[in-house]
């Protein structure tokens, strides 16, 4: 047996305006929309409902109810966010949902055993829903039409036994329905008030007498489903946004703003415990231009703090044509998998304490600065390259620490840059070098020359003479002859 | 088939894990937890190696063996399965050496600091308070005295205090000492002498300098030792 649940948002569109400005949370606020000069209220908040404001008023009649009233534009931006926020908490419980409207998720319950009974499910989602600043009522039903009116029906949690659905639907009043007004009239003229009156009635005789529309609310007071469960599909995506009533030109306030998205948007991906991988920053501007920044982040990580560190740091010194009037945040997302800890090897951090510090890392010397050293698929020696440091350790450690020699390795310790140097030769070799940064003067001793050349088959090609060098200081220099140019460098120190 | 044959030769890697839970001889006195420089003289001097949840360092002049010490340092670390960083104040790491001495460079974290002496020490307060690194080693390179003498002691007292009770081994190497108090050991190495190879074109052979025990709270110092590094 098919069992359902529906997650619904009421009063969204405010729900959205509160949850971008918590300042405006336990105060009557009104949804406007319409032109300036016929502003006509959207939708209000519970505070502004219980005194007296309606959608539907004009601002000026909604105002004159409600002293106090706080009128804000619908923000379309925060309806998204909102409505993904939504999502999100109905996909950390099940796989298969259906986004039947920004306000209201189906969720398919079959196999979530796992996660208790369905009052235990249902508590699930509503705590969900509260951690995200957006307050959600919960219907379980056999149908997603009866588990949808559940949710409407009360505050909380709802549950409709199996079977039951016939008997929980028959005393409930027809304004649940939101009949459009002119059917709505006629059932009343009827004497039809409540779901079981209209259940009642035949389906021909609907029909003949109401026509589809009739038949449709018919079907819905049966709790009956209009159609097939159709789960989402497709690329998810992670943005949270947010229109400004203010225009930001400061850095600060930048990153105040931004603080906030961050907060929202590491909360929906704790939900699926994920990580972002890279951000993408959408400004829009005064001027109607939009700036667009990407951040991309060594490792999944979902700190706000740190996140916005990295933004700090990144955005730090950017300037801008107009004014900031709309911000948005989307996340590149990755799993957050926990690591198996290796009993017989060394404690390693775990992939989230390394995104931590790979993150703070990133944020104080910049992305091209930390990471794991690669050497070049090339014979040339200033091939260095630098990959995300993902901590992983190969199998071949092991192997070579059985093997490890007594004998130290010389290592050298390069310039960088290289040091420009002056050398006089007496035949082929040096004997005499001068570079700033080291004492230079006679060669003690020399060895060399070691010639390399490659990549003569592209517009990058090199050739080069190294020698090694001891000069007066005791220490052993590579000098190399770049034989293109024919300057010299001091490339390295033998160390 | 005896059971040493049949030992799994990765086992052989449990030994330092399983060190802590050890059962001390009566009377013997306690050990400090050390990671092993990899080279036998040198630990022997060191006690075990680098001391772990100590702050340890490294003196010379340029061409002493500075950097080959510390590389040694981080391939043992990284061969027993361990991860390394690198927090390098002038970006003189070479890669190539550092395949060359052993080190499994996918476990070595690089920070390169552009020659910003303060930016090393920020970010090694980073790595060190963000944990599970075995070994962390900052390499000065040839920065200036005075850059080095600008940064304030309360620095080295937080980073001592970050490290403490880890089992990370905290390693600076520079031409000067920059820890003071907070050092536990303190390793001087003498200017290096370079041993040509005869015969042939001519070849750089090896490196061969002595280390000095200049600082260390459980041994006298003084004590030196012969260290010779060979070209790979």
């Amino acid at each position: 047996m098919k069992r359902y649940a529906c997650l619904w948002a009421p009063h969204f569109v405010v729900t959205a305006l509160v949850r971008s400005d918590p300042a405006l949370r336990g105060r009557p606020v009104a949804a406007l929309a319409g032109t300036p000069a016929a502003r006509t209220v959207l939708d209000v908040s519970p505070e502004a409902w219980t005194a007296g404001a309606r959608p539907g008023m004009s601002a000026g009649e909604a105002g004159t109810r409600v002293p106090g009233l706080i009128g804000r534009d619908r923000d379309p931006e925060a309806e998204a966010s909102a409505a993904a926020a939504l999502l999100d908490v109905a996909a950390a419980t099940s796989p298969r949902l259906e986004a039947a409207a920004p306000d209201r998720v189906h969720l398919d319950l079959t196999g979530l055993d796992l996660f208790g009974a369905e009052p235990r499910i249902g508590e699930r989602l509503a705590e969900g829903t509260a951690s995200l600043d957006l307050p959600a009522r919960v219907g379980i039903a056999g149908s997603r039409t009866v588990a949808g009116l559940a949710a409407r029906a009360a505050a909380g949690v709802t549950v409709v036994a199996a079977g039951g659905e016939p008997a929980f639907l028959a005393p409930l009043p027809m304004e649940l329905l939101a009949p459009p007004p002119d059917l709505a009239e006629c059932l009343d003229r009827w004497g039809i008030r409540t779901l079981g009156e209209l259940a009642a009635l035949p389906t021909p005789a609907v029909l003949a007498r109401l026509g589809l529309p009739g038949r449709q609310l018919l079907a819905l007071a049966r709790g009956e489903d209009e159609g097939p469960f159709v789960p989402r599909a497709g690329p998810e995506r992670w943005i949270e946004a947010l229109a400004l009533d203010w225009e930001v030109t400061l850095f600060e306030g930048l990153l105040f703003v931004l603080h906030r998205l961050l907060d929202r948007l590491a909360a929906r991906l704790a939900l699926r415990e994920l990580g972002a991988t890279a951000l993408a920053l959408t400004a829009g501007l005064a001027d109607g231009t939009v700036h667009r920044h990407r951040l991309a982040l060594q490792a999944p990580l979902r700190e706000p703090r740190t996140l916005l560190g990295l933004f700090r740091a990144d955005l730090d010194g950017l300037t801008l044509a107009a004014p900031i009037v709309s911000l948005a945040v989307e996340a590149e997302t990755a799993p957050l998998r926990p690591m198996q800890p290796d009993l017989y090897a060394p404690k390693r951090p775990s992939p989230h304490e390394l995104a931590q510090t790979l993150g703070r890392l990133t944020a104080l010397v910049g992305a091209d600065q930390v990471g794991a050293p690669v050497l070049g698929d090339t014979h040339r020696p200033t091939a260095i390259g630098l990959v995300p440091f993902a901590g992983t350790v190969g199998r071949q450690a092991a192997v070579a620490a059985l093997a490890f020699a007594d004998a130290g390795t010389l290592a050298c310790r390069r310039f960088a840059p290289p040091l420009s140097a002056t050398v006089q030769r007496q035949g082929e070799q040096p004997c005499w070098v001068e570079a700033a940064g080291l004492r230079g003067g006679t060669v003690v001793a020399c060895a060399g020359p070691w010639r390399t050349a490659g990549e003569w088959w592209t517009d990058t090609a090199w050739s080069r003479e190294e020698w090694d060098v001891a000069l007066p200081d005791g220490a052993v220099y590579r000098l190399v002859l770049d034989r293109a140019s024919g300057a010299w460098s001091v490339d390295a120190v033998y160390d | 088939m005896t059971a040493v044959a049949r030992l799994d030769p990765s086992a052989l890697r449990a030994l330092p894990a399983l060190a802590p839970f050890l059962v001390r001889p009566a009377g013997a006195p306690a050990r400090r937890p050390t990671t092993a420089t990899g080279l036998p003289p040198l630990d022997a001097l060191l006690g075990g190696g680098f001391p772990r949840g100590r702050i340890a360092e490294v003196v010379g002049p340029r061409g002493a063996g500075r950097t080959s010490l510390v590389l040694a340092g981080l391939a043992r670390a990284t061969t027993a399965g361990g991860l390394v960083a690198l927090v390098d104040a002038a970006d003189g790491l070479d890669p190539a050496s550092a395949a060359a001495c052993g080190i499994a460079l996918p476990q070595l974290l690089w920070v390169r600091c552009g020659g910003d002496v303060r930016t090393a020490i920020q970010a090694t307060d980073v790595v060190v308070q963000g944990g599970g690194f075995e070994l962390v080693a900052v390499d000065f390179g040839d920065v200036a005295p005075w850059a080095l003498a600008r940064v304030p002691a309360a620095a080295f007292v937080r980073l001592q205090r970050a490290v403490e009770g880890t089992p990370t081994a905290l390693v600076f190497a520079g031409p000067r000492r920059v820890a003071g108090s907070m050092a536990t050991v303190a390793v001087a190495l003498t200017p290096a002498r370079p041993v040509w190879r005869r015969g042939g074109p001519g070849l750089l052979g090896a490196l061969a300098t002595e280390a000095r025990l200049i600082r260390s709270r459980e041994h006298a110092p003084g004590a030196s030792v012969r260290l010779t590094w060979a070209t790979a």
